[in-house]
Order: C-alpha cells, then sequence, then structure tokens
C-alpha cells in the first residue's frame, strides 16, 4: 500500500545563523579595530603631583610646528610663522607667562622630529627670559595637561 | 500484521549552543565598548621638568643612542689629559704646550678620547699672524660595554655600577638621548630618580668622532648647535 506524506512546511534557518555568524565577525572585527587605535594613541593627560613650584604651560615642538596646548584643544602655529612675528597662539602664551614669570614656566615636550633643530627653538624661547623645562615624547603620544580635547 | 517501529536516530539540537554564543558574543562586543568609552584619556602622575639653571654639580655623561645606555664620562678623561700636560702659564709656552698636546689618548671601558693640538703662524713684513686650535675628538669606543632595555635595571648593569659611584651632593646624571632611545632613557630617568640624584637630558644626532675644540667651535656631523659639553 503506498503511503502519502503529507507536505509539511520546514523553515531551515542554518543560512540565517550563517549570516547572523558573519555580521557578528565583522562587527567584532571593526570594533577591535577601533579598539586598537584608540589604545595605542590614548591621549596621556600629565597630572602635576604637587612638586612644582611654578604652572606648566605645553607646547609640542617636532621641528616644524609649535603645537601648544589649551583647555579648549590644541592649537599648531608653525615655527616659519612664529619666528616672524608674536601675533599666533605661541605669541600669545609666551607674553602669559612674561607677564607671571614666579607662576608659570613653557614645559616642551620634544618629539624625535624636533631633535634636529631644537637648540634653534630653544635659544629663541631663552631670549624672552623665562623659565623652561623640555622633555621628549614618542613621535605618535598624544599628551595635554587638561581634559580630553577636540580632535584627540 | 508486525508494526515495524523506527528508532528515532540520535539528534543533537544545537539551537541553545548558537544562542549562548551569540550572547557572550554581545556581552564581549558590550564591554569593548565601554572600554572606548572609558578610555578617553589615560591620566597620570608626571614629574614635569624644568630647568634649574646654573649649577654645580659635576655633569656626569651618560650616552644613549640605538636605545642602548652606556656611561660616557668624557670630561674625566680630559681632565686626567690636562693634568699630565698642564696648559701654559704664558703665552709664549703656548706652541710647545699644543705641540704636546697632539696626538694624547685617553681612553676607558666606555669612551675614547684624542686630543688634537696645532699652531699655525705666519708673518710677512711688518704683518703676523698666530692661531692655535686645540681640543679633543670623542667617541664611544667600538664594543659591547653598554645596557639595553632588557637589562639596564639589574643591579651589574654599567647604568647600575655608574650610579653607584655618583655622589648626589656633587654630581648630577647628564643623558644625550638620540631619536631612537626615548624607552631606555625613560628607564635610566626612573633608575636615577629612584635614588635621589637630579638628571638633565640634551638631544643629540650623534655622528662620531664629535670634535671639542677649546679655542673655536665645536662640532660633528649634521649642524644641531651640539650638546653643552
Amino acid at each position: 500500500m503506498r503511503r502519502r506524506y503529507k507536505w509539511r512546511a520546514e523553515v531551515d534557518l542554518f543560512p540565517f545563523l550563517s549570516v547572523l555568524t558573519c555580521t557578528l565577525g565583522i562587527l567584532m572585527t571593526v570594533t577591535i579595530t577601533l579598539i586598537s587605535g584608540r589604545i595605542i594613541n590614548v591621549p596621556e593627560v600629565w597630572l602635576n603631583p604637587g612638586q612644582m613650584t611654578h604652572e606648566p604651560r605645553l607646547v609640542i615642538w617636532d621641528g616644524t610646528n609649535v603645537v601648544v596646548d589649551q583647555p579648549e584643544g590644541q592649537i599648531v602655529a608653525p615655527w616659519s610663522a612664529v619666528k616672524e612675528n608674536q601675533e599666533n597662539a605661541f605669541g600669545k602664551l609666551l607674553a602669559e607667562i612674561r607677564a607671571q614669570p614666579d607662576k608659570l614656566y613653557l614645559l616642551i615636550a620634544v618629539r624625535p622630529t624636533g631633535f634636529t633643530n631644537f637648540y634653534d627653538f630653544f635659544k629663541f624661547v631663552e631670549e624672552f627670559h623665562i623659565n623652561i623645562g623640555y622633555w621628549p615624547i614618542a613621535q605618535e603620544k598624544v599628551v595635554t595637561l587638561y581634559g580630553a580635547q577636540k580632535g584627540m | 500484521m508486525r508494526i515495524s517501529r523506527r528508532r528515532k536516530p540520535f539528534t543533537l539540537n544545537l539551537d541553545s549552543l548558537t544562542d549562548i554564543v551569540t550572547c557572550s558574543v554581545g556581552i564581549l562586543i558590550f564591554f569593548m565598548l565601554n572600554g572606548v568609552l572609558a578610555a578617553g584619556r589615560l591620566s597620570v602622575n608626571k614629574r614635569l621638568p624644568m630647568v634649574q639653571g646654573k649649577t654645580s654639580l659635576r655633569k656626569v655623561v651618560v650616552l644613549c643612542t640605538n636605545n642602548t645606555a652606556r656611561p660616557f664620562d668624557v670630561g674625566r678623561l680630559i681632565d686626567a689629559m690636562i693634568a699630565e700636560t698642564p696648559p701654559p702659564r704664558s703665552y709664549h709656552g703656548v706652541p710647545g704646550w699644543a705641540k704636546q698636546w697632539n696626538g694624547k689618548v685617553k681612553a676607558d671601558e666606555y669612551a675614547l678620547v684624542r686630543a688634537y693640538g696645532g699652531y699655525f703662524e705666519q708673518s710677512f713684513w711688518l704683518y703676523s699672524s698666530r692661531q692655535i686650535d686645540v681640543g679633543v675628538y670623542i667617541e664611544p669606543q667600538k664594543n659591547q660595554a653598554y645596557d639595553t632595555i632588557q637589562n639596564v635595571s639589574d643591579p651589574a648593569s654599567h647604568f647600575n655600577r655608574l650610579l653607584n659611584r655618583i655622589n648626589p651632593q656633587k654630581e648630577f646624571v647628564s643623558f644625550l638621548v638620540d631619536p631612537q632611545s626615548l624607552e631606555i632613557f625613560e628607564r635610566c630617568t626612573e633608575i636615577a630618580r629612584s635614588r635621589n640624584i637630579n638628571i638633565g637630558w640634551q638631544p643629540i644626532l650623534p655622528a662620531w668622532p664629535f670634535r671639542i675644540s677649546f679655542t673655536g667651535s665645536s662640532g660633528g656631523g649634521p649642524d644641531v648647535g651640539g650638546p653643552q659639553w
């Protein structure tokens, strides 16, 4: 006797699971990539441990530009423009420090690309007769004296 | 009629396992995203440097190149050379002294110092000129007497043995650092500060030998202004 089987609709979920797994894999890869980039370039906020007699004002020297660190963000002043006139962010910073020499000093973070002509920059700043400190930092390191800033 | 019964084959339902895996992955992504948001910035207590101006402390130089560190106390070697050949007390003794000075060599495990000296005199009728150029060439020894980032913290490292000889009341350590040596420089400064030894540093682009002239300008390699010896 021939049996007849009722036709029953069946849904095979396996292609859907494959799509879901691929989507999750892509999402994880993108997230890991973003995290890796963020971890490597996490901005480092330098906190004064309370031993300084003067409050620092940070600039970053890379051989071509002077990057002025301010609470509202970091401003780039080309070295060629800085040498010619003081009507830029770095000139204003120098004026601020000169006005309060007992309270403020200039802290220079020197990148490896700035080693070549650092002494030119240092002699330029020395002529303003202000207190100066300088320290080397790695090329890719982002440093600031303030919290989270724009563009970082 | 005998009813035959089929044995149901063994089946494994993986649906719950996939649910668990998917939830685990979702939680992991959630934690990673939170970590990214929390890692917006990293705060560190940083001992911020400030130049202290002229000091009466004697400078002991440490050379940091190619992420290695070696003592480079050329000042001591030059002092020894001057002690053996003291400068003349009168102007007329200068030519003879320059001749004695020329060619002297002093070296230790880490550095080589070679003296050079020349005296030139020209005269024509009523015109005469005298020129003297005296100085030293310095360079690191071409040996393995240096510390790497792996062993610089060891008590028996060259750097720590140098710190053992330093009197913090009379001497400080001055690092000459090239762009490739920031890591070992940071490590060495931590070690020196932990022993209450004052430090300083200067950037260099080393090109050896480096010439220090006692009578004129110094330099060697790319003109970067040169460190203050």
